[in-house]
């Protein structure tokens, strides 16, 4: 069985403890600790020693999507307190200077970006960052790919290009502003195209934005299953079973659900 | 980008001034937008560094040609064969080459004769070598035709196989026909073929780039082209061209003879 969870940030925004105790009553096996703003990177730091985080087979931490050139000293400071084993992954739109990242080797993992990047989308960007950090695994964002490209060619190049390469993925729905939402149908659709493609043992941490925040903890959980079983079908190997049994199956879960 | 801004680049299709290149493929849209639609496949250049919108339009229309073309990637239920050809694609590059046909016709009509021979050979060469590379990479997707071994039957990887194809000019994709034909095969086809074909586009280029003889040809009337030498001479390469051509695609010892038989012709 293939390591799923979510990206804290996307269940409890600025709240990974929340977002943690969240997936505690779930199945999630996988989890990204979220410090996209920087000011939430030392926080992280200091609680990180002190969580739980048994339920979880594979846990990565998203580095902050933007800093400046002077802070990036002090970014790759706190990083480097991450155990090994937890992978890094960042937004190559943010290094400054590639050199002071080579000493992560292997567990920095660059992310695909989305459109509104100027760089890191396709084959070619994503090559030369590579070229700067040869060891470093990537974040392979099937989103971000299919927001660059609606025929899932450039993320099927990608696959081709960097399959051996791919640590993780992360799975949502994006919109055409670059925000995160429950995965669409038509998505699951496109993800499913390639699927046969993406490797079998990378975690997948999904981003979709919980929709329910805020409201019973238990109607939140049965939302997470359900996401991380669409995003599941969405990159099943074997092609995405029939809208029919999506219907009858997501029914029998709502029912569930209300009953519990 | 300068002949661009001191307006010495003319509208590629003239005709009318509305029309979306990325409109459906199969729609009611007329001869300009077919005409657009096709040229952004054949023969369009992204400007600048960012090509982000130039690939996903184009990405965009191909993946259009062939989701909805229903056989494609399909095995016959006769000889169990895949089906890697394009021909919702292949029929719009051949509507695109008609339409010029056509088009020529009607412009003789509608200009009296003006520019006559010139369009003449321009449409029998450069405009012949567009459609041919159109076709050519139609076939191309046939791993048979490209000897890509990794070529998988998925949309996505007769997208790359496209794009990749008509990312090269259109003499780049027949020559390099031509030189995967010669790596793979002992036969002297390729090479002759490949000879007669540029020794003609060659000669039309020259001409073109004479402006003496350029001059010539687009004032040159009708009545006066039988006698006239410097048509003569364009004509001869244009038929030297057409020739090579037609051995490209229709001889029998040339690998792409049984599609053009049966997925270019009937």
């Amino acid at each position: 069985m293939a390591l799923i969870g979510f990206l804290t940030g996307a269940l409890k925004l600025g709240n990974f403890k929340e977002a943690l105790h969240l997936m505690n009553g779930t199945s999630m096996t996988a989890g990204e600790l979220s410090a996209l703003r920087l000011h939430e990177l030392p926080v992280l730091i200091s609680a990180l020693p002190k969580l739980n985080l048994e339920q979880f087979h594979y846990i990565s931490v998203h580095a902050p999507s933007r800093f400046s050139a002077d802070e990036e000293d002090g970014v790759i400071d706190l990083l480097r307190q991450i155990p090994e084993r937890c992978p890094i992954i960042i937004h190559p739109d943010t290094i400054h200077a590639p050199g002071k990242w080579a000493g992560f080797g292997s567990q920095l993992a660059i992310e695909n970006m989305d459109r509104r990047k100027t760089d890191g989308q396709g084959v070619e960007e994503l090559c030369r960052w590579f070229e700067q950090l040869p060891s470093a695994r990537m974040c392979f964002d099937l989103a971000h790919a299919h927001q660059c490209d609606r025929t899932m060619t450039e993320a099927f190049r990608i696959l081709l290009q960097f399959k051996d390469r791919i640590r993780q993925l992360h799975i949502s729905e994006l919109d055409s502003t670059g925000h995160h939402f429950p995965l669409s149908y038509g998505s699951m659709q496109a993800f499913s195209e390639i699927a046969s493609l993406i490797p079998a043992e990378a975690p997948a941490i999904l981003e979709s934005l919980n929709p329910l925040q805020g409201e019973d903890e238990d109607i939140q959980r049965v939302w997470i299953e359900r996401e991380a079983g669409r995003a599941m079908r969405a990159i099943d190997p074997r092609g995405m079973i029939s809208d029919a049994l999506v219907s009858s199956a997501q029914a029998t879960l709502s029912s569930t659900a209300f009953s519990a | 980008m300068a002949q661009i801004n001191r307006g010495r680049v003319s509208d590629p299709a003239q005709a009318a001034l509305s029309g979306s290149h990325n409109e459906a493929p199969g729609s009611a849209g007329g001869n300009l937008t077919t005409t657009r639609r096709v040229l952004l496949l054949l023969e369009a250049l992204p400007i600048g560094e960012r090509l982000g919108a130039f690939n996903r339009v184009r990405n965009g229309i191909l993946q259009r040609y062939l989701d909805e073309d229903r056989g494609l990637l399909r095995k016959s239920h006769i000889d169990e064969r895949r089906r890697w050809v394009p021909l919702f694609l292949l029929n719009d590059f051949a509507r695109y080459w008609r339409t010029m046909a056509v088009d020529f016709a009607y412009k003789q009509f509608d200009r009296g004769n003006q520019g006559y021979a010139l369009r003449s050979i321009k449409r029998g060469v450069s405009r012949r070598l567009l459609f041919s590379s159109g076709l050519l990479a139609c076939f191309w997707c046939d791993p048979e035709i490209s000897k890509n071994e990794n070529q998988e039957p998925n949309t996505q990887c007769l997208i790359d196989c496209l794009v990749t194809f008509l990312s090269l000019t259109p003499l780049e994709r027949v020559a390099l026909f031509f030189v995967v034909q010669m790596k793979t095969s002992d036969s002297e086809f390729p090479r002759n073929t490949a000879i007669a074909l540029f020794s003609a586009y060659d000669d039309f280029i020259g001409l073109l780039n004479d402006p003496e003889k350029r001059k010539h040809l687009d004032e040159l009337r009708p009545e006066d082209e039988k006698a006239d030498m410097v048509f003569k001479e364009a004509r001869t390469m244009r038929t030297h061209f057409r020739l090579a051509i037609q051995g490209m695609f229709l001889d029998k010892e040339s690998p792409l003879h049984q599609h053009s038989i049966e997925k270019g012709v009937f």
